[in-house]
């Protein structure tokens, strides 16, 4: 488990540009010589994608909430039902 | 990370919505399609304000109107209407993955994801998205310390990591 969880950290310093060159040039000798960890670092990556599209996700639901709480107050909705009439 | 409270991004959105949806209208969005670009301007703008790279000349009210009449034309483009981009409007900063999660992983995988661990996607998304430092992650998650805090971040990484995995495995096997 430790072992795993130490890849995970890994992995991260080396997309996030945290290592420096030489731990860089290690790492990708690492990838050449072991499939499963170039693997693990395609999909770790992907994994960040996908939080970001969450984070996106739940901040557009909440901004709906906040245009429809807002759509509740008469001075802002009349200025913006006045452009779209 | 600097990040906008929820009293800051109402008044800014107040003040900058009436201007983005004339733009909009005069372009020929809908209030719907508006609400929606307005949205993800809003969201560029305050993803830069916590990255600290918001590179803005003139106020937020103009760089909001300026990103979203961008994504706009972007859309219309898409969707083969009217209007190309002229020199110096193609760039407006929008993060190379904002559009393409959609396109790249089907609904059902996505769903599956979601309902295998909401609150490992929570811990993730206010690390990683909101930008929260690993205090603040512990405190709002209940962990005692930032260190178990960061083991807990880890294992769900991993989680999510292996289920994107085992997704491609399917894919792979049901084509």
């Amino acid at each position: 488990m430790r072992k795993q969880l130490n890849e995970i950290r890994d992995i991260e310093n080396y997309l996030t540009g945290s290592m420096d060159a030489s731990e860089r040039f290690l790492f990708d000798v690492k990838c050449l010589v072991s499939d499963e960890l170039k693997k693990n670092t395609i999909h770790q990556k992907a994994a960040y994608s996908l939080i970001r599209w969450f984070g996106r996700r739940k901040r557009r639901q909440q901004l709906d909430s906040l245009f429809s709480t807002l759509m509740n107050d008469k001075s802002f909705s009349s200025t913006v039902y006045s452009i779209f009439r | 990370m600097d990040t906008l409270s929820n009293q800051s991004i109402e008044l800014l959105y107040r003040d900058s919505f009436p201007a983005v949806a004339g733009t909009l209208r005069r372009m020929g969005a809908d209030l719907n399609e508006t609400k929606d670009i307005f949205h993800d301007a809003l969201l560029i703008y305050l993803e830069k304000y916590q990255a600290n790279a918001l590179a803005i000349r003139s106020s937020p009210q103009a760089y909001l109107a300026g990103v979203a009449r961008i994504l706009w034309i972007r859309k219309s483009r898409l969707e083969q209407k009217y209007e190309s981009l002229s020199e110096g409007e193609n760039d407006p900063g929008i993060p190379e993955d904002f559009y393409s999660m959609e396109e790249k992983y089907p609904k059902p995988i996505l769903q599956h994801l979601q309902a295998a661990g909401q609150k490992c996607l929570e811990l993730l998304q206010t690390f990683y998205y909101e930008q929260r430092s690993m205090q603040e992650v512990a405190e709002k998650f209940g962990y005692k310390t930032k260190h178990s805090a960061t083991v807990q971040k880890h294992k769900c990484l991993e989680k999510v990591r292996n289920s994107l995995k085992t997704a491609e495995l399917y894919e792979e096997t049901v084509k």
